[in-house]
């Protein structure tokens, strides 16, 4: 039976005859869970049936970034599979990594892992290793995200790529009427206390690009380079509006007319535009920072063969198309990208994927990562 | 009218009940046990990290003072410690400034609604902390309700910008957020002060102002302390309305950048080392608080 004519079966309905029916085993718990999603309960009729409240087998818990469990690919999944996913939203991949540390990754059985993180995982023994003879899409993944060395450990997989995109420039072109071509816009007094940056060490990564000479890789930055990013930092300061901390405070911020300029994501941009804000993109010639996002499975996870699954439906076409649509970021499966009008390819920065893929300093692990934040706290929070 | 003698002694002292020490301990088996078991040794692991140190991932507890060291040479954490001392100082007073005439308005001049009045204080506790720091930020946002206001007035010109992600805006909501634990405790002892006090200072002359300084003043003395203390030590520990009403250079209190050592940084070590000296500025809080009896009075 279709959810709908489930539904509207259900709705027509007293409590009791609902309750009489599942007692007699003609309407399953779960029927029950949809009817009550569709009409906005929470199982409201639980203690009338006899439930308790614990949780349903098949729960998929997941920490990950904002926008990743989107209803578009996430709804399909938990139809075709009986299954219910419960995703917490990280503000960084610091904090991804605490409640993975700190619940010795029995809490979540998915990690939405940026590429600075899965090695920082694999060294404290919370992944599990992934069979990609089990993963139906994976032979459609470009060679590149099959097996990168952020998720390769030891020859093993230990992730399953499927997203990626730069950190770049937003603004608002009312205000910044000359699309800016530099990172030192974010510096420019002009835009005095209508700037806003993203409140996290890794981004050192990007104003390092400022530096002169340009550190070939901006992710490995000795102390010297690292004070000189520190002064950038402090040179900045004073024109900060907002340090933020999730994506979604960014289009709030532009929304509510606070700030004119920041760092963020292609995602934002999507906010910004639904709700009919104004606001473009730039590409600054020093060259952007960005990520390459692995859903990674913990070694300790309460449904691995779920957490399987939904990683395979999220390199497929229908979790792959939803990326595009939904977070307005780069995809992993060579099919999908290839079934894209150009334009389309284009506007997604995927024309050719191996040359758009290089030209960005993709996060990594970075190895003096406690200086890091030690210097990002001492120019920020002082 | 005087104050007889026994309705001041009652307002003085609470006799203890004759005590038998083994049914008490009988009674107080399971609270203790659990203090210790979920409390008190949690805090004390805790508090042993400050002496350990931290490599890449896993923890050296060989004892060192280098992270002790940190906290004061370190040029941040000093600012960011005297920043959220003076925060939750100028927070404290002002609450006491706002919540001492609703309380005295709660207790004795309030009768047919007094209830009413009272549900309407706790109120906003009922909804979340994170609500109603959301709400200041519609009020002192640059196009929000108060610049608004202003600016429909003409008493500006322009948005004021620094209503939010400011000191200005996080003393605000502090101030408004923590209030309830302010006139809670105050109204409670307004509510016990005996109104023949008050009588018998003004059948002496007493003015208004002399009956407040002389009799309602010191007598309020420990609720204002105890309202102090829960107060002071929730901003300084409070990271939520830094991050949401600040977030701008230099609101950053305390409470954030030890929620970062062990978030961020994953540096247990050097957070648990940064929660010493806020440990010993509220102990020093307690201790002085019981000198004024804010925590129930001993005498025998």
């Amino acid at each position: 039976m279709s959810d709908q004519t489930l539904n509207q079966r259900l709705s027509a309905m007293e409590p009791a005859e609902v309750a009489a029916e599942y007692r007699a085993g003609r309407l399953s718990r779960r029927d029950l869970g949809k009817f009550f999603a569709a009409i906005g309960l929470t199982s409201t009729l639980g203690p009338a049936l006899g439930q308790t409240g614990a949780a349903a087998a098949d729960d998929l818990t997941m920490i990950i970034w904002e926008g990743y469990s989107d209803e578009q690919y996430a709804a399909p999944f938990e139809a075709g599979n009986d299954a219910k996913i419960q995703a917490t939203f990280a503000g960084t991949g610091d904090e991804m990594f605490a409640a993975m540390q700190g619940s010795g990754g029995s809490t979540y059985d998915m990690v939405s892992a940026s590429s600075d993180l899965p090695q920082r995982l694999y060294d404290a023994d919370l992944l599990m290793e992934i069979d990609p003879a089990k993963l139906t899409n994976y032979p459609n993944l470009y060679p590149q995200f099959q097996k990168p060395p952020y998720i390769t450990f030891d020859d093993k997989l230990y992730g399953v790529n499927f997203a990626w995109g730069p950190t770049i420039m937003l603004y608002n072109p009312e205000v910044v009427t000359t699309a800016p071509t530099s990172w030192n816009a974010m510096l420019d007094e002009q835009y005095s206390g209508k700037i806003a940056t993203w409140n996290y060490p890794l981004q050192i990564g990007q104003y390092a690009l400022l530096l002169d000479p340009k550190p070939e890789n901006p992710f490995i930055l000795d102390d010297e380079q690292l004070a000189q990013v520190k002064d950038i930092l402090i040179k900045q300061r004073p024109l900060v509006r907002k340090y933020w901390d999730l994506g979604g405070e960014v289009a709030e911020l532009f929304m509510a007319g606070e700030i004119a300029i920041a760092d963020g994501w292609p995602y934002i941009t999507q906010q910004i535009v639904a709700e009919e804000g104004s606001v473009a993109e730039a590409f600054p010639a020093e060259g952007v920072t960005g990520w390459s996002d692995s859903w990674c499975i913990s070694k300790n996870a309460a449904n691995p063969e779920l957490a399987l699954k939904w990683a395979d439906w999220m390199i497929g076409p229908e979790g792959q198309l939803g990326i595009t649509e939904v977070m307005n970021y780069g995809i992993t499966n060579k099919n999908v990208v290839e079934s894209l009008p150009a334009d389309r390819r284009a506007a997604l920065g995927m024309t050719d994927v191996e040359a758009d893929y290089a030209k960005i300093h993709m996060w990594q692990f970075i190895p003096n990562y406690d200086k890091w934040v030690q210097v990002w706290q001492e120019a920020t929070a002082s | 009218m005087v104050a007889s003698a026994p309705q001041l002694a009652e307002f003085e002292s609470h006799p203890a009940p004759t005590q038998r020490p083994r049914g008490i301990l009988a009674l107080l088996a399971a609270p203790i046990t659990w203090m210790v078991v979920f409390y008190l040794i949690p805090l004390l692991i805790l508090l042993a990290h400050a002496f350990w140190s931290v490599d890449y991932l896993t923890i050296d507890r060989t004892f060192t003072l280098e992270n002790i060291k940190t906290v004061f040479t370190n040029s941040l954490y000093p600012t960011v410690l005297i920043r959220t001392f003076l925060m939750a100082t100028a927070v404290t007073l002002t609450s006491i400034v706002i919540a001492f005439p609703i309380s005295w308005f709660l207790a004795k001049k309030a009768d047919r609604n007094k209830e009413l009045l009272l549900i309407l204080v706790i109120f906003p506790l009922w909804s979340s902390y994170l609500v109603r720091a959301f709400a200041w930020k519609t009020i002192l946002g640059t196009n929000g309700i108060l610049n608004s206001v202003l600016q429909w007035s003409g008493l500006t010109h322009e948005p004021v910008s620094w209503f939010l992600y400011s000191k200005t805006g996080m003393f605000i909501t502090f101030c408004h957020v923590w209030l309830p634990f302010m006139i809670l405790p105050l109204y409670t002892i307004l509510d016990r002060l005996p109104n023949a006090l008050l009588e018998a200072s003004d059948d002496l002359g007493g003015g208004s102002w002399a009956t407040f300084r002389r009799v309602v003043l010191p007598l309020s003395l420990p609720g204002i302390v105890a309202g102090s203390l829960a107060v002071f030590s929730l901003t300084m520990g409070d990271y939520i309305t830094p991050s949401l009403i600040g977030g701008s250079p230099g609101t950053e209190l305390i409470g954030g950048i030890v929620a970062d050592q062990f978030g961020v940084a994953n540096n247990w070590p050097l957070g648990a080392a940064l929660i010493l000296p806020i440990l010993v500025i509220l102990m020093a809080f307690v201790l002085i608080a019981n000198q004024f009896g804010a925590l129930g009075r001993d005498e025998g």
